[in-house]
């Protein structure tokens, strides 16, 4: 299957080329054998035909020379001469037609040997028996005439008359045998017709069968030819239609070495070439798309930020303006300021005097606390004294409850005569019991006397302390009215150059507002181009999506 | 003003002594048979001991312990050169003991073989109590008996409630006191 295309064609076309020469010249061939034999045939039949016509003449001049010599004979008037003549021809035409059988046997015979066919063979020996018959009643015709023209010569009458009737049936027989040959002719010419029909058909079948297997390889051929060609072109088409849809993701099964092979590899190459350019067209589109994305982005970020930088000068203008009106109330209040903070200076010097005095009297308080502080302190050690006076009121109330006890029991014990003791024992235990109750109300309430004591020490050292705090705020107080006193007068300095500074300010403010509209107008035209740029942006990115859209045509 | 508390206090003091003073004539010439009763206190819990079998009411003193005695034998005390037994009340009637020795009161009893001791928190005092007849309905008002009063301890003889005393404090447990001394010195 190597075999380039373009050879299979030429292959097939000269098969199909070499058969119909072969065909034309077996036809042409064909059609010279048929001349031939009819060139053949027409010629022995014509010359044959042709020696039958000039005998049959010979044969009938004869009969009629005769017959003209009997009647010459028979009126007597005709003169010698005459008859002599006539005789003579009569002998020299049969002489001539005696050759003339000799030559058509002979013919005949030879014609027999060369026939083309059996059949003409045989009609050729059959003319040349039935011709060799002829001759004989020719010659016997011949033996029989003579001794009439010999009576003829002797005026013979009865003799002419005896040999006519005979002769006359001899004539008969001869022209019959001759009529028998031009049959057998007639046959022989048949013979020849269906030689030549014979021919004719065997050539019309011959060729026939030739263009039929010259029409069925042709038919081969051209099958061959469509499975060589056209089906792996059909492929191609077929990979090439699919290409053109957009599919690059097949390859064509290219095998061999043929046009078809080559051009399988080089399309596989062109649709990898394709698919790659694709691929990479693709990247670079969305890539592309990306970029026009964030152009855009930037680009209306740009625009904000361009309309906010607008809106900001304009605000900084506004209070640039403002700031120039605040400028002039600057230097007015700040005069106003000076002269409040020198009464204030003076203020701040009283109040450092009455801070002074409010710290002796805290120095006063501290001191009568602490004296406080040591009374409370000498009282609890009293109140403690008392405690111990209470113990021992109690240890003695407890007594006294036993002994009345005992007194009431010693008073039992003597019956009836103990009852009044019994009385005075009661009365005793009574005194203990109220007595030791009250030295219990007393002692609750020194302990809360000594709570209260505990107390007064505390809050008094609390006042002790409090007091010394208060004398170390007067203190703070003081250094820091005699700080506001100094920063008050560095206050007045400040603000004096404070008014010189807001001249010279209000002088650059004039500058800035001047600058500030030079600022606008830039940004006026910043934002124009902006917008051209935001919209030649989004003209790309519609290109850019287009883009993508044709690329999505391509799969691979 | 300390000064005016006081002599109000003072007053108040006197006025209610008079008032007991007087008050406890009309009661003793009311209540015909009466019962007095020592009342000690052991923890929560008081009981009354009849007048008539104590000797004498003490201070706590050391006490010396005795081996191998039983749970309420406290041990032995000196008294007047006399060697005394004695016993914790609350733990001769099977109740908690309360009070640590060395403190409270020791009453010391009269009568029977041996001289016994009874270590309680503190004597409250004497009271007389009606002896309500034992046969007779529960009056209220006089000495219960144990069955009546709930109680079913061998050792208690009788409950004397609230109003049946001298007018101070709760109502006490009568301690029978030879039914609980038998058990010790048989």
């Amino acid at each position: 299957m190597s075999i380039s295309i373009g050879k299979r064609i030429l292959l097939g076309f000269v098969a199909i080329t070499v058969v119909i020469l072969a065909l034309g010249l077996y036809a042409l061939d064909q059609i010279s054998a048929v001349r031939e034999n009819m060139n053949t045939i027409v010629k022995r039949d014509l010359t044959v035909a042709r020696q039958l016509d000039d005998l049959g003449n010979k044969a009938r001049d004869m009969g009629l020379l005769r017959r003209n010599a009997v009647m010459a004979a028979l009126m007597r008037n005709r003169p010698e001469s005459e008859l002599t003549q006539t005789i003579e021809t009569w002998r020299r035409i049969g002489q001539e037609s005696e050759v003339l059988f000799g030559d058509i046997v002979r013919t005949a015979n030879g014609y027999s040997a060369t026939a083309p066919s059996p059949a003409r063979s045989l009609a050729w020996k059959k003319l040349a028996d039935t011709a060799g018959l002829a001759a004989n009643d020719f010659r016997q015709l011949r033996a029989v005439s003579e001794p009439q023209f010999a009576a003829i010569t002797a005026r013979d009458t009865d003799a002419i008359e005896a040999r006519n009737e005979p002769i006359n049936r001899m004539q008969e027989l001869l022209l019959a045998d001759i009529e028998r040959t031009r049959e057998a002719l007639d046959e022989g010419i048949a013979a020849g017709q269906q030689r030549a029909a014979d021919i004719y058909d065997r050539s019309l079948w011959s060729i026939v069968l030739t263009l039929a297997a010259s029409v069925l390889l042709s038919i081969l051929v051209t099958a061959l030819i469509r499975r060589g060609v056209v089906k792996p072109l059909e492929d191609v088409m077929r990979f090439a239609e699919r290409v053109g849809d957009g599919d690059l993701s097949g390859t064509l099964d290219a095998r061999g070495n043929d046009e078809i092979g080559r051009l399988g590899r080089t399309l596989n190459g062109m649709v990898a070439g394709l698919a790659d350019l694709a691929r990479t067209n693709r990247a670079a589109t969305a890539d592309l798309n990306a970029a026009a994305a964030e152009i855009r982005a930037s680009a209306q970020e740009q625009a904000a930020s361009v309309e906010e930088q607008f809106a900001a000068v304009q605000e900084t203008a506004a209070t640039v303006d403002e700031i120039t009106h605040s400028g002039a109330q600057i230097g007015k209040r700040a005069g106003e300021v000076i002269a409040t903070a020198q009464s204030t200076a003076q203020t701040s010097r009283a109040g450092l005097r009455a801070v002074a005095d409010t710290a002796k009297a805290m120095e006063a308080i501290r001191e009568q606390a602490e004296a406080v502080a040591g009374n409370i302190v000498a009282v609890s050690e009293k109140t403690q004294a008392i405690g111990d006076i209470i113990t021992t009121v109690n240890d003695i109330s407890e007594r006294t409850h036993l002994l009345a006890l005992n007194a009431a029991i010693e008073a039992a014990a003597a019956g009836e005569s103990g009852r009044s003791f019994a009385v005075v024992a009661s009365e005793m235990k009574l005194l203990a019991d109220q007595a030791k109750a009250a030295t219990g109300q007393v002692r609750t309430i020194l302990g809360e006397i000594q709570r209260g004591i505990n107390t007064s020490v505390m809050l008094t050292e609390e006042a002790v302390k409090r007091a010394a705090a208060g004398k170390a705020r007067s203190d703070t107080t003081q250094r820091t009215i005699e700080e506001i006193t100094a920063k008050v007068e560095e206050s007045v300095q400040t603000f004096q150059q404070i008014v010189a500074s807001t001249n010279q300010q209000q002088l650059g403010i004039e500058q800035v507002m001047g600058a500030l509209q030079n600022i606008r107008q830039a940004s006026q035209q910043t934002a124009a181009g902006t917008r051209e740029v935001e919209a030649a942006s989004a003209n790309l990115t519609e290109l850019a999506q287009a883009l993508m859209t044709l690329a999505e045509r391509y799969r691979h | 003003m300390n000064r005016a508390a006081e002599t109000v206090r003072r007053r108040a003091l006197r006025a209610a002594r008079t008032l007991a003073l007087a008050g406890r004539d009309g009661g003793v010439q009311r209540q015909a048979p009466l019962r007095p009763f020592l009342v000690c206190t052991c923890g929560a819990d008081r009981y009354g001991l009849p007048l008539a079998q104590v000797a004498q009411v003490l201070a706590a003193r050391p006490v010396t312990a005795v081996p191998g005695a039983p749970a309420a034998l406290l041990g032995v005390i000196a008294l007047s050169g006399r060697v005394v037994s004695l016993l914790g009340l609350a733990r001769a009637l099977g109740r908690a003991d309360a009070v640590q020795s060395g403190a409270g009161h020791v009453v010391v009893l009269r009568g029977g073989a041996a001289t016994v001791a009874l270590a309680v928190d503190r004597v409250e005092g004497v009271v007389a109590v009606a002896f309500a007849d034992p046969d007779g309905p529960a009056s209220g008002a006089g000495l219960l008996a144990p069955a009546a009063a709930g109680l079913g301890a061998e050792a208690v003889s009788g409950y004397a409630p609230a109003q049946a005393g001298a007018g101070d404090g709760p109502g006490f447990v009568v301690v029978d006191l030879p039914r609980l001394l038998r058990r010790y010195l048989s």
